[in-house]
């Protein structure tokens, strides 16, 4: 494991009061959450989930009947939007952005190559916003669902996402909100925002991984995309993962104002000290309006896995945008919807961070960072001479 | 679990051999693109009577595989006359790496490549280059440097030419993959490479014939 963990826009480690309340709902309180007329295990497991999904309502200022949990966002994805195009006949209009999550755009390029979508694009400008009159324009009558995350996975772009809601309340089009990146950093209200339907996920937030939810707002149709017993509202059947689920709630109580203030701090001194002692560097994404945990760099004249992997063997870990480090061998398509030429997308770093990076693995990972660029610089081609 | 690369590509990453340019060289060559994410770049310094290489140096934007194969190359090459360098394979550069992850194997095919330019240029200055013109067999032995990164292996040894043919200067190749395969635009890109560039091809056009379910 590397020393400096710098890569927790991937996943985060679990908060220790987080786990420890988790293992009782292991080997004491195991029973199935089935509740109503079952024995007195399962009614007490019941009360537990109920409780859970009253706290992940609240985070997001939604009712508890609202939110149904799944094995995570990915799931969540899929079941809000196939569910929902499920419930509608025939084809039907869908709006998403180009920088959305795999998980939203795969599961919308496989309804349209099955012919059940009709699927607009919209593009984003230079920073990675969402170009919002592009988007109004393309909303119509039929239009079934739009769908924009609330922070971009790559570039830490916090879309806005309460403008975006109330055009599409305007226009009568149902709203998806893509809430994993984000959840617990940036506001996320789903009535002030006119959401009809969000994912969240918990092991972004230092909850467990394998549990996440959807919110569906009362009286959306859907339908469900496995077939099984009644759980979930019906809409998701198989054994609640109460364990992971009591882990869910617990870690996104856990996060106080004051651990993002401090998570946006590192994040600020990791980008001042970049661009104040390393040259040819371009931040991609928003310096004002970014998430306070993800920060996203390009270096020119050299390529990213050659920085990650050097960061790597120094014990930092992060990503990369580079087409070598993907597994299509293409470029980060996120910074390519933002004008970036390939070059600056081969080229690009993200490094996210948690409240459990500290001000001096900044400071030593700027330190290493600085001696990886300059030395992988030395053996590029590209590099101008210095004066 | 350790990363997919043997000790001695991490260790050419890490500790890379003839690195920088050589200022009076004989030959350089420049090989893929920043907007590819891979690039080389190789200079030459070639004794006139023995034709031995006596000098190599590298520069390269690209992954640790890139610079791993530049750096092994030259190492390779070294003290050899250009006749016995010309005949160093892609293959033979990855062995000597004991081996590369199936979809870095492009980044040999990239340093031999550079090495054949600089080999071509320097041959050319010396009035020992032919100007052949381009056979369906020259292009078969160019296709046979394009990879199925999938794989690691080449496109023509993978049965993926359905067809091809040069005609006028014009290059027809089909290939027995659907548009949306994963790799296809890698591919495409990899052809127009190895191709566009020979003094008598005018254009070169790639179909993707494959069907959804093969």
């Amino acid at each position: 494991m590397n020393e400096i963990y710098l890569d927790n826009a991937t996943t985060t480690r679990v908060d220790q009061r987080a786990l420890e309340e988790m293992k009782h709902y292991f080997t004491e309180e195991f029973a199935a959450p089935t509740g109503h007329f079952g024995h007195q295990a399962s009614l007490d497991a019941k009360e537990k989930l109920e409780e859970a999904r009253a706290i992940i309502a609240g985070s997001i200022n939604a009712e508890p009947e609202e939110i149904v949990f799944t094995s995570g966002g990915t799931e969540a994805n899929n079941l809000a939007i196939q569910g929902l195009i499920r419930s509608k006949k025939g084809k039907r209009h869908v709006v998403t952005t180009a920088i959305e999550h795999e998980s939203v755009l795969n599961t919308f390029r496989a309804l349209e190559k099955a012919g059940q979508v009709e699927l607009t694009l919209v593009g984003v400008d230079k920073d990675g916003f969402v170009k919002v009159d592009e988007l109004s324009s393309t909303l119509r009558s039929d239009t079934a669902l739009c769908s924009v995350h609330l922070v971009n996975h790559e570039v830490g772009t916090v879309q806005p996402v309460a403008e975006i809601g109330r055009i599409c309340e305007e226009k009568g089009v149902p709203f998806h909100v893509d809430a994993v990146h984000g959840w617990g950093y940036v506001p996320f209200n789903v009535g002030q925002m006119y959401v009809s339907l969000a994912s969240l996920t918990a092991h972004k937030i230092h909850g467990p991984k394998g549990v996440g939810a959807m919110f569906r707002r009362k009286g959306l149709k859907l339908g469900s995309l496995m077939y099984g017993g009644y759980n979930e509202f019906e809409l998701r059947p198989g054994m609640e993962n109460l364990p992971g689920i009591v882990g869910m709630a617990k870690a996104i109580s856990m996060i106080k104002p004051e651990h993002t203030a401090r998570v946006g701090e590192l994040r600020s001194k990791m980008w001042n000290s970049i661009d104040s002692s390393i040259p040819w560097v371009h931040l991609n994404g928003s310096a004002d309006n970014g998430a306070p945990h993800i920060l996203n760099v390009t270096f020119d004249y050299i390529e990213g896995e050659s920085i990650l992997l050097h960061l790597d063997m120094e014990g930092v870990a992060a990503a990369t945008g580079s087409a070598c480090f993907s597994k299509a061998l293409e470029a980060s398509y996120v910074l390519l919807a933002m004008g970036r030429p390939h070059e600056q997308a081969h080229g690009s770093m993200r490094f996210s961070f948690s409240r459990f990076n500290t001000t001096e693995e900044i400071d030593k990972s700027i330190k290493i960072l600085k001696r990886v660029v300059t030395d992988l610089r030395k053996l590029s081609p590209l590099t101008p001479e210095e004066d | 679990m350790a990363l997919p690369y043997s000790k001695k590509v991490i260790e050419h990453f890490k500790n890379p051999r003839n690195v920088g340019e050589i200022d009076d060289a004989d030959a350089t060559a420049m090989e893929g693109s920043p907007a590819c994410g891979d690039m080389l770049k190789l200079s030459l310094k070639v004794d006139e009577k023995t034709h031995k290489i006596v000098d190599i140096k590298f520069e390269s934007f690209g992954c640790a595989s890139n610079i791993a194969t530049a750096s092994v190359l030259t190492e390779m090459v070294k003290g050899k006359t250009i006749e016995q360098a010309d005949k160093v394979t892609w293959k033979q550069a990855a062995d000597e790496l004991d081996g590369l992850p199936p979809v870095k194997m492009h980044c040999a095919v990239l340093a031999i490549d550079a090495l054949k330019s600089a080999i071509d240029q320097w041959k050319e200055k010396h009035g020992l280059a032919e100007k052949e013109p381009t056979t369906p067999n020259k292009v078969l032995r160019k296709l046979r440097n394009v990879l199925n990164p999938l794989t690691g292996a080449s496109i023509v040894r993978m049965q993926l030419l359905q067809d091809f043919d040069v005609r006028d200067g014009v290059v027809t190749i089909d290939l027995d993959l659907t548009p949306d395969h994963k790799f296809a635009s890698h591919i495409e890109e990899e052809i127009h490479e190895k191709l566009d560039h020979l003094w008598d091809i005018k254009e070169v056009k790639i179909s993707f014939v494959g069907s959804p379910d093969s």
